[in-house]
């Protein structure tokens, strides 16, 4: 039984984005939201807007970004799958994992580092080339998970997750063409540190970390097979972000 | 005593090999799996001619190593591997 619980809901200002090749309109109730999101999303501002659109609710910043995230996944044109991944000169390294092993908190570690942001949330390649695709969505954080990758909060922080973007850490977006280099493994552990990873282990994580292989499962055997042979794969046993993150530095140095 | 013979992979199994670790993928049930380097190496002698005696007394002389010492290792991976549905079904050989 679905309950409609708000059938008057007003709209009072709609904010046009395109994800991951797919339109969205987002519409809010409010122009405060509408301000933020606008400021949160303008990597994805689409001005035009598009007929087409696929409409997600505004409620909170937070709510509404997970849904436009869930919406842009599940209509990636895409091979994406779950990880960080920042970028130097062109050259990237992904880090595949769960949900928990902190990979927005490297990865807002890494942009303090200097780093570009191509995304917290997916590794986006090219079904045909293998090419990597940015998708800088905002970066949310607990205020326990900012401090610990160096983000300066005030003092009490703001009440739930901190959402950032790349710009508000003083970091740039990845721009194409990007070449993906390393593949990292992160693991909780109780000292940072890179070791080399055998190149199966990390096409496993790929596997297991993919959102859109369900569209076409042979294909992204062999792609992922593929990105895995082209790449160096490492363990990171992950303790302190910043660390990490500088370890992840030295892996691209030279890529400028 | 009847021997089985293992295998061969089902022909809707592909396998990608890389720095000596097989990765397979059924497109019958869109199912993939990654193979260690002992793992694979057990997975290159299922090719419907061996049974697990053979199969162990192929890698105890390709690796040098005693056949009792590695029999019980295999024979887990062989049961694992044939877990995977990517064998075609066991055939009874006639000695």
């Amino acid at each position: 039984v679905e309950q409609i619980t708000d059938p008057l809901r007003t709209v009072a200002a709609s904010v046009p984005v395109r994800v991951l090749g797919s339109p969205f309109r987002i519409d809010c109730p409010d122009h405060g939201l509408a301000t933020e999101l606008r400021r949160l999303l303008a990597p994805f501002a689409d001005p035009a807007g598009n007929r087409a659109a696929e409409v997600i609710a505004g409620s909170t910043v937070d709510r509404t970004l997970a849904d436009l995230n869930i919406a842009a996944l599940a209509g990636a044109g895409c091979l994406a799958l779950h990880a960080g991944v920042v970028a130097r000169g062109g050259q990237v390294v992904a880090f595949p994992g769960p949900s928990g092993i902190g990979k927005s908190t490297l990865t807002v570690a890494c942009l303090l580092a200097g780093l570009d942001y191509a995304s917290d949330e997916a590794l986006c390649l090219d079904w045909d080339t293998g090419a990597v695709g940015a998708y800088p969505r905002p970066l949310a954080l607990t205020p326990d998970a900012a401090r610990l990758a160096g983000v300066d909060l005030p003092d009490p922080p703001p009440d739930g997750e901190v959402v950032l973007t790349a710009a508000d850490l003083g970091a740039t977006i990845a721009a194409a063409p990007l070449t993906l280099t390393h593949l990292v493994l992160p693991q909780r552990g109780a000292e940072t540190a890179l070791r080399p990873a055998p190149r199966s282990a990390a096409v496993a994580e790929l596997l297991r970390r993919c959102f859109t292989s369900h569209k076409r499962p042979g294909e992204a055997f062999r792609l992922l097979h593929r990105t895995a042979a082209d790449t160096t794969c490492w363990w990171l046993s992950l303790a302190d972000p910043r660390e990490a993150a500088a370890a992840l530095a030295a892996l691209l140095a030279g890529a400028d | 005593v009847t021997a089985v013979l293992l295998g061969p992979p089902r022909p809707t199994v592909q396998a990608l090999e890389l720095d000596g670790d097989i990765s397979l993928y059924d497109s019958a049930t869109a199912r993939a799996v990654v193979l260690n380097a002992t793992a694979s190496a057990v997975w290159r002698l299922l090719d419907g001619t061996r049974d697990a005696a053979a199969v162990v007394a192929a890698l105890s002389a390709e690796y040098g190593v005693a056949a009792d010492a590695i029999r019980a290792d295999v024979e887990r991976t062989l049961a694992e591997l044939a877990a995977t549905g990517m064998l075609e079904s066991v055939q009874p050989s006639f000695p």
